[in-house]
């Protein structure tokens, strides 16, 4: 029986973070819950004490890719077998975690599976300049990868023990594109499965119209940076594969 | 800094250093090596005050002994107006200062860069450990039994404690 650890990174989620752990409770998984709080500045941490959930804090703001590598860093230290992200905005709905879980919990199966807005019948209507720049990575996971990956950007993944440590040390960019084709290139196996989100009920993205701006330059750049990288890697897990 | 300089070609003016093509007059080589020698106190003073660190102090004295020893010994910046390619002295200097100050900003951004990696996996480590910490406190508590747990909130982490 594999050990599993749902993570919610979080900030600034006072008024969303209470309903995604109470739903997240109600489906009954076994896998254990751990919130992330990243150095929110609201009163995100106060309902977190308040609450009977497991949680880490930063004590400042480090930004998402930290939170979610936190989030591996200790579920490597207690011995976790693989992980599954979640939003803590409300937008995923945690009884999906189910066909993560079907998807990638099977023998042989995939070192990361991703909750797709885009391969479902319920397509994800999103901003129109949101949806280019999910067009644009896609195409790039295709060309560079040789895998299309419908949704780049999403939060709602799973991923295995044997990538952990990969997944952590690589962490540049918001482990979105750039993670999707180093992980590709690198030999990995990724598969992506259906899922509807709903609209964000409180608060705001953490995407803010210069981060929109500055996204698609930062994640070209990683993929840059990561390019070589991946090469390596992928010669490094062959040869740990065979050994 | 560089308002002592002067371009190629002084004629033999008597105001200029001894060397036909120095750019500087005596009284500018004078003002820009009191300035370096100023600067260089000044960054050791810093180090003694615990207000700069020597790996940082010792990039910044070797700059300003670098200008010191340009604006003394004119046939350095000679050598450097050659490698540079340039065809005049003012023209070696502000290349000079340009390449020195993009290399700074280079230096100083990496430095910033592994500094920030360091806080931020210190600040992941912090918040690991705070919740083992939480951990243990709520361990030991419901082993004391109800009112040490009522005494004290098990789940209110010891960092924001003691932060408040």
């Amino acid at each position: 029986m594999q050990k599993g650890l749902i993570v919610v990174p979080a900030y600034n989620e006072e008024r969303n973070i209470d309903g995604v752990v109470q739903r997240l409770r109600l489906c009954n998984y076994p896998e254990s819950v751990l919130v992330v709080n990243d150095g929110s500045r609201d009163g995100t941490l106060s309902v977190l004490e308040g609450m009977d959930v497991s949680y880490v804090s930063h004590p400042v703001n480090l930004g998402y890719v930290r939170a979610l590598q936190t989030g591996i860093r200790f579920a490597d230290e207690h011995g976790y077998d693989y992980i599954v992200f979640i939003d803590a905005d409300g937008q995923h709905d945690p009884r999906q975690i189910a066909e993560l879980k079907a998807a990638g919990l099977v023998l042989q199966g995939p070192d990361i599976v991703i909750g797709s807005r885009f391969v479902s019948e319920r397509r994800y209507r999103g901003p129109l300049g949101r949806r280019l720049g999910m067009m644009l990575f896609s195409w790039l996971t295709a060309r560079l990868g040789g895998k299309r990956i419908y949704d780049t950007t999403s939060g709602f993944k799973l991923i295995h023990r044997r990538v952990f440590a990969v997944m952590c040390e690589r962490m540049i960019g918001d482990f979105h594109a750039e993670m999707i084709v180093f992980a590709l290139l690198a030999g990995l196996k990724i598969e992506e499965v259906p899922i509807a989100v709903a609209e964000r009920r409180h608060g705001v993205s953490m995407y803010g119209w210069l981060e929109s701006l500055v996204y698609p330059i930062k994640t070209v750049l990683a993929i840059g940076v990561l390019w070589p990288q991946a090469r390596r890697e992928r010669r490094r897990l062959s040869v740990s594969q065979h050994a | 800094m560089f308002s002592g300089l002067r371009h190629v070609g002084n004629g033999g003016d008597s105001r200029y250093l001894s060397m036909p093509d120095s750019p500087f007059t005596l009284t500018g080589a004078v003002v820009l090596l009191f300035i370096g020698l100023l600067g260089i106190i000044f960054c050791l003073a810093l180090v003694g005050r615990r207000k700069l660190t020597m790996s940082y102090a010792i990039v910044w004295v070797l700059l300003l002994i670098g200008m010191d020893l340009l604006v003394a010994f004119p046939p350095l910046l000679r050598l450097a107006m050659r490698i540079l390619g340039t065809a005049e002295t003012l023209g070696a200097l502000r290349l000079l200062a340009l390449v020195t100050i993009v290399a700074f900003l280079i230096f100083f951004s990496v430095k910033v860069s592994v500094l920030t990696n360091r806080f931020e996996e210190l600040v992941q480590r912090m918040a690991l450990v705070d919740y083992e910490l939480r951990k243990q406190i709520s361990g030991r508590q419901s082993m004391a039994g109800g009112d040490a747990i009522k005494a004290q909130d098990p789940k209110a982490s010891p960092l924001s404690r003691e932060s408040s």
